[in-house]
């Protein structure tokens, strides 16, 4: 039974492998496969020609030839793949397949020989249709958002007038993900205008009819020199482009990958055309030079204050946009006022044309006559806007001249008015007039001798030294003691006076008389006895009496602490300043 | 009584002498007499020296060409008043036209020459005679070190304003014009000598010393020449 079993189940492992076998046997035949990334494309554009060649251990990329196209070998690949355990090697050789007129054409089946086997692929047709790529020698241009390339001349304005200078632009239009590169910049030639060359273009992005485009923008400046029609170019420029392969993957798109190889064509912009008009004679202002713009004006002057004969410096602004360049120094008014020297100027740009900036004038002018302000320029423009002239006058500032205004000497002699005006270049200062007064005598230099001069410079000295000696003099403590004695016994004796306890009194009178004795015999008040103080009545009538009672009256408040009735403390206080007065006269003698 | 009255009416004769001089002068310039109103220029200086006269002799002197003379009487008119702005000017204006060289004035020259020297140096000696009362108040009030500081502050520039006008007045004595139209500073006193400085009329020189007709002087370039005596003259007269 086991036996039975076993033997089918071997013949069935045994087929499954040998049918296996044959299987990957047949998978190991060397084949050759071509295809496209696409049947149709434009013309100029690039279709993608994948040759794979599987199996096949050394191969060269076969060579792909055809009427009316033109294929490149772009390069080659090499893919390795395991399949349940056995490798296969593929070769994938890519071309680049163009065609420079619309029509069908066949890629030939492509044949090689490998492995000792002939290997054939078979034939492609392609589509080719006609697009916006020009032929070589061809132009193609205008603003034509169906087309991957064109090229434009922009102005901002279509009327201009004789001297006006506006921005012109050169526009270039590449469909993304295309590029393009000039192999020289666009040239503008032409006759009724004058126009600076072209400079480095800027980039940017634009949207036509839903379709992503780089734009290069290459400006210049460009003048109008004669009335009439004008037309503007057209420009033409040789440009190298690379389209992308048709149907190349959004990977290779994303990145910009798989453009088709670069080629020259020739891009021309359109030329347009502009009214140029002369300007308006109405209504010309005197001082005009040429200015065609928007401007503003503004005129300052420095120092605000002068020696006759010296200069103020004007410095004159002009900013806005126009013709910078054909803008001169602004009119002086009153003229003969001043003497004016050749201004320098210089120019600042506010843009990369220059269209737009700021042009200072500096300029050095003397005042002839005695004045009291800075001179006044006066601008004049046509704006091309308002279609009309402009003046600007400069505020007037303040200028102080300190001396005379030196006088003029003008030439004399015959001559011609043409000839003055030829000669109207500043005249050469002279010096100031005479003065009509003689004025004081005087005295040349100092004429005191130094004598005196040290005398009276010291004068106040021996009484500056007193002072100082007087403040820095050493003190006598003799007496500086008895001031302070004195300074005592008065606020005691105010005290005295004035205290409205009985004890404060007499506590007050007893150091008075303290004080005197000090005063007398020296030493601290608080050190004098009682009997010394005494002592002083002693053979003086009833002193003695009176000065015994005062102090037992002051034991008596001390020790008691007895106070006293208003009345009695007034009769007290009265006993006591007559005591005091007693006391002082007997000290004295 | 009577005396006084004639020298009351002699002065007011010179005054008149003089006033007369002057505007005869002056007439004699404006009919472009310069001759003329030099003498009288000249004249009228006899009785004192006069700021507006030397300007106006210096102005004639400059009709006449003689720019030398010119730029001694317009220093002279400075000296006299160091605020006469005409007088600069047009010094300044010969100066740049005969070419000549001054040596450069130090700021604290410009100090001290900026009034006349005398109206100078009393200012210094009252500031400074100021300072003194101060200290003096200071000690006497007990104000302490600020009002002493400040009081010796105040001296101390009275002072050296003082010495310094006394000192620019001592080299202004010194100074001396070119009167020649052209001058040869030599280094030695001699005419054979190599020259130290070539001089154009107006320009000053600080004269230092002398050696018979030669003069030893400090040169606008900063080096030390021998002139003669009679080519340059001394801005201030004696």
């Amino acid at each position: 039974m086991a036996a039975r079993s076993f033997l089918p189940t071997v013949l069935r492992c045994l087929l499954v492998f040998l049918i296996t076998g044959a299987l990957l046997r047949a998978a190991d035949y060397p084949s050759l496969k071509s295809h496209v990334s696409s049947n149709t494309a434009q013309v100029g554009e690039a279709i993608r020609l994948i040759v794979e060649v599987s199996n096949v251990k050394s191969a060269s990329p076969p060579a792909v030839v055809a009427d009316g196209l033109e294929i490149r070998f772009r390069g080659e690949s090499t893919q390795v793949n395991m399949t349940n355990g056995n490798f296969s090697r593929k070769q994938v050789y890519t071309y680049a397949v163009m065609a420079a007129k619309e029509g069908s054409y066949t890629i030939p089946a492509i044949e090689m020989e490998a492995e000792g086997q002939k290997l054939k692929t078979q034939p492609i047709a392609i589509n080719i249709e006609g697009g916006s790529m020009p032929s070589p020698g061809n132009s193609d241009g205008g603003a034509d958002a169906s087309k991957s390339f064109f090229a434009e001349i922009h102005v901002d304005k279509k009327e201009l007038y004789v001297g006006e200078t506006i921005p012109i632009e050169f526009r270039l239009y590449i469909r993304e993900p295309a590029t393009g590169r000039l192999t020289n910049n666009p040239q503008l030639t032409g006759e009724g205008f004058s126009v600076q060359p072209f400079g480095h273009p800027s980039q940017r992005g634009v949207q036509l009819e839903g379709k992503q485009y780089g734009v290069a923008q290459f400006m210049s400046l460009i003048t109008a020199t004669k009335a009439g029609k004008l037309t503007l170019g057209p420009i033409s420029v040789p440009l190298l482009v690379q389209t992308p392969e048709r149907n190349s993957g959004i990977y290779d798109q994303f990145f910009g990958g798989n453009l088709g190889p670069a080629r020259e064509i020739k891009l021309e912009a359109p030329a347009i055309e502009v009214e140029v008009k002369p300007l308006p004679q109405e209504g010309r202002p005197e001082g005009f030079s040429g200015a065609i713009g928007k401007f503003e004006f503004e005129a300052a002057g420095s120092p605000g204050k002068i020696q006759a004969g010296q200069p103020v410096e004007m410095k004159l602004w002009i900013r806005g946009q126009g013709n910078f360049d054909r803008i001169g120094v602004p009119d002086i008014q009153e003229p003969d006022h001043w003497q004016v020297y050749p201004p320098g100027d210089a120019f600042e740009a506010s843009d990369r044309l220059g269209y737009g900036g700021s042009k200072v004038f500096t300029q050095n002018v003397i005042p002839k006559v005695q004045t009291t302000s800075m001179p006044s320029y006066v601008f004049s423009y046509f704006d091309p806007e308002q279609k009309k002239y402009a003046t600007i006058s400069s505020r007037i500032q303040p200028l102080v001249v300190v001396g005379v205004i030196a006088p003029v000497v003008e030439e004399s002699g015959p001559s011609s008015s043409v000839e003055k005006q030829e000669e109207a270049k500043p005249v050469a200062p002279d010096i100031l007039g005479i003065s009509p007064l003689a004025g004081n005598v005087g005295t040349f230099g100092i004429s005191m001798s130094y004598g005196k001069l040290f005398t009276l410079l010291f004068l106040p000295l021996p009484f500056v030294l007193a002072i100082v000696g007087w403040h820095f003099r050493k003190p006598n403590p003799e007496i500086a003691r008895k001031k302070a004695l004195r300074e005592e016994i008065g606020v005691h004796m105010k005290a005295v006076r004035d205290a409205k306890e009985i004890g404060s009194v007499v506590d007050a009178a007893v150091h008075v008389l303290q004080c005197h004795i000090s005063l007398l015999k020296g030493g601290m008040p608080s050190q004098i006895e009682d009997a010394q103080i005494i002592e002083v009545g002693v053979s003086k009538g009833d002193l003695e009496k009176k000065l015994k009672q005062l102090f037992a009256r002051r034991s008596e408040l001390l020790y008691m602490g007895a106070g006293s009735e208003g009345g009695i403390l007034r009769t007290e206080r009265e006993q006591l300043l007559e005591l005091m007065s007693e006391f002082e006269r007997s000290v004295s003698r | 009584m009577k005396p006084l009255f004639h020298l009351f009416v002699l002065l007011c004769m010179s005054a008149s002498c003089f006033a007369d001089d002057f505007n005869a002068a002056n007439e004699a310039y404006a009919a472009e007499k310069y001759a003329d109103a030099k003498k009288l220029y000249l004249k009228t200086l006899e009785s004192g020296p006069q700021a507006n006269v030397f300007y106006n002799l210096a102005n004639t002197c400059f009709r006449l060409g003689e720019f030398g003379p010119a730029a001694a009487a317009y220093e002279r008119a400075l000296a006299l008043k160091p605020s006469y702005h005409e007088a600069a000017v047009n010094l300044r204006f010969l100066r740049e036209k005969t070419s000549a060289r001054v040596a450069p004035v130090k700021w604290y020259q410009t100090v001290f020459s900026a009034m006349p020297a005398q109206t100078a140096l009393l200012t210094g000696l009252g500031v400074t005679w100021l300072g003194l009362l101060l200290l003096g108040f200071s000690l006497w009030r007990r104000m302490g070190w600020l009002g002493g500081f400040g009081a010796v502050t105040v001296i101390l520039l009275g002072a050296v304003y003082a010495a310094g006008v006394s000192w620019q007045d001592k080299l202004a004595r010194q100074g001396a014009i070119v009167t020649g139209e052209k001058l040869e500073a030599r280094l030695d006193p001699s005419d054979r000598s190599g020259v130290a400085e070539t001089l154009s009329a107006g320009s000053r020189v600080t004269i230092k010393g002398g050696q018979g007709s030669w003069l030893y002087c400090a040169l606008p370039n900063g080096s030390n020449g021998w002139v003669k005596t009679a080519e340059i003259e001394q801005v201030y007269l004696r």
